[in-house]
């Protein structure tokens, strides 16, 4: 029986499949086009690169997971080891990376279905398949990821060895480092990075783990290394079929399907990638309910979100919280920029986990731990330095994007974690203040001291706005500082009981 | 429940809202200024420079989300049934 109460029945074979499965997802689909763009028939080499760092990281994970093997994975570990807001902090950017995930999958359905449709809009799609998901609850399960995972591999074998005979033309990897290794070969391999993120699924499975000690550093290490060979092979057979400078609107592994194997390769890539999307769509989804209902739990977020039971009404409210961030950036139909976001809130969770295990090899010597990553301290500090380095190569957008929502997590850490009378108080004076600030701003540019390059018309449109804004926010201040309905029922009621 | 008692409950619910929605429209500038549509392009009409784009976007979803949070409060302590 695991720590939870619940019984170890997953061995070495599911452990692998588990990691496979969550990993042979819609991400390599979707973010191969552009990475080979990035680093040019190097491509292979970045792929090598995200993968070995991946494995270094999954290896501190093994560590982690074995000796503290609970529902949560990250969310446990850095709770574990610093509590407060970095654990509010891993658990959020856990929850935003998934959420990440979920406007990828449905974008990547999107885009195969649309290919074929070209009159059905992309982003309208991507956002009512992530709606249907949300209303029909779908889930993935232990069948289902085999069925895939076999699917996957027998799709990506047979494309890369009818690829050998036919189509691949090695001229095509000449030059091999058209961007050179710096920024090319590390910029793609920041970019592939969230192709083998899912690896972190066996470690989220340990508390049903037989062995947790033994089976998860082993399953970690051939699920990696089977893809970093099947990922790499094809990315090889697509890069000698199709140079990377041609320019196609067509997905690039159908096009390479096509050439190598005409309309039945073209079949193959268009089913195994609609599974894909579907299953890593269910995945992504059920990880991002199960995460902020954790956050609920303890007390980081609203009481409303904790879901106490599958099919609960609260449990449609965690889902439905994720799904309409998720909707809002799948309207963007900006593929590439999400999938730098979803790597980037990645990489910080993984810096964080690092750090996790650092701190409790010092705080906690005496832990039990059936698995210890090799070569420490090297390994956890060469893991944070790898995140931190491919964090340089991230498009600074979707870089903002993701430092403005750890902005939010901050405000509503500390909203959480003020008294509710202190809160009311906190809000009122920001609210003063802003509305203080935009006054400032339109008196300012009133005067002409701030030059707006603006035509007139939508000046005082502006000004207009502003007005109403400052005294929206003033009045609302005021209502937050002066005493409530609630506060007065309560003064009356106390007056009374006296 | 006296008059006066109703008007400010009334009152203070339609500032909530108000607040609450003045953040959902922040948010929805944010994205528009981001993305630039065809059919209302923002960043085009307020003559608004690309390198400037994160810095305003970042300034509509912090007042934003904390517009939502402070209507949302509003509303939450002036509707409690006594």
């Amino acid at each position: 029986m695991g720590e939870e109460g619940k019984k170890r029945e997953l061995g070495m074979f599911y452990a692998i499949i588990t990691g496979l499965g969550s990993t042979l997802g819609i991400e390599f689909f979707v973010l191969l086009d552009y990475a080979t763009k990035l680093a040019g028939p190097a491509v292979v080499l970045s792929l090598i690169i995200s993968g070995l760092i991946n494995l270094l990281i999954m290896f501190n994970y093994a560590e982690l997971s074995s000796s503290i093997s609970r529902i949560g994975a990250e969310y446990t570990f850095t709770k574990a080891a610093f509590g407060g807001f970095i654990c509010f902090f891993s658990g959020y950017l856990r929850w935003l990376s998934s959420i990440f995930t979920t406007t990828l999958s449905a974008m990547g359905l999107a885009r195969i279905v649309c290919f074929f449709f070209p009159y059905i809009n992309p982003s309208l799609f991507a956002v009512v398949v992530i709606a249907l998901f949300t209303a029909l609850s779908v889930k993935g399960g232990r069948i289902v990821d085999l069925a895939t995972v076999i699917s996957f591999i027998i799709a990506f074998v047979v494309l890369s060895v009818a690829g050998c005979f036919r189509g691949l033309n090695l001229d095509n990897f000449q030059p091999f480092m058209p961007n050179g290794f710096y920024p090319g070969v590390l910029a793609g391999a920041m970019y592939t990075f969230s192709m083998f993120v899912g690896m972190r699924a066996i470690v989220t499975k340990s508390p049903i783990i037989k062995e947790p000690g033994k089976v998860i550093p082993r399953a970690v290490w051939f699920s990696t290394i089977i893809c970093i060979a099947i990922y790499c092979s094809v990315a090889f057979i697509a890069v000698g079929t199709i140079p990377p400078t041609a320019t196609s609107t067509e997905p690039l592994l159908v096009h390479v399907g096509y050439v190598i194997m005409g309309t039945a390769g073209q079949l193959l890539i268009i089913v195994a990638w609609a599974a894909a999307a579907i299953m890593s769509l269910a995945t992504s989804m059920s990880v991002q309910t199960s995460i902020l209902s954790a956050l609920s739990r303890d007390g980081y977020l609203p009481r409303i979100i904790f879901s106490p039971g599958k099919g609960s009404v609260t449990n449609y409210i965690a889902q439905m919280v994720g799904s309409i961030i998720a909707m809002f950036f799948a309207a963007t139909g900006l593929i590439t920029f999400v999938g730098y976001a979803a790597g980037f809130a990645s990489l910080i969770v993984f810096a964080l986990v690092n750090l996790s295990l650092i701190k409790l090899r010092k705080t906690q010597p005496n832990l039990e731990r059936p698995f210890k990553t090799p070569f420490y301290p090297y390994t956890p500090i060469f893991g944070i330095v790898f995140a931190f380095m491919l964090m340089m190569f991230v498009e600074s957008s979707a870089a903002v994007l993701v430092l403005e929502f750890i902005l939010i997590s901050l405000m509503i850490y500390h909203l959480k974690m003020m008294g509710y009378q202190r809160l009311r108080f906190a809000v009122g004076g920001i609210n003063i203040g802003i509305s203080g600030f935009i006054i400032l701003i339109l008196f300012l540019s009133g005067a002409g001291v701030l030059q707006l390059t603006l035509y007139s018309k939508e000046h005082t449109a502006l000004l207009i706005l502003g007005t109403i804004f400052a005294a929206t926010f003033f009045i609302a201040g005021l209502l937050n500082l002066t005493k409530s309905k609630k506060e007065t029922a309560e003064t009356t009621g106390r007056l009374w009981m006296e | 429940m006296t008059e006066t008692v109703k008007a400010k409950e009334a009152f203070a619910m339609f500032v909530g809202i108000f607040q609450s929605l003045t953040g959902i429209l922040s948010i929805t500038v944010a994205y528009l200024i981001y993305y630039n549509p065809d059919f209302f392009p923002v960043r085009t009409m307020f003559n608004l420079l690309p390198e400037h784009v994160a810095f305003y976007m970042m300034l509509l979803i912090v007042v934003g989300s904390f517009a939502i949070i402070s209507g949302l409060l509003i509303i939450h302590e002036w509707s409690i049934r006594t």
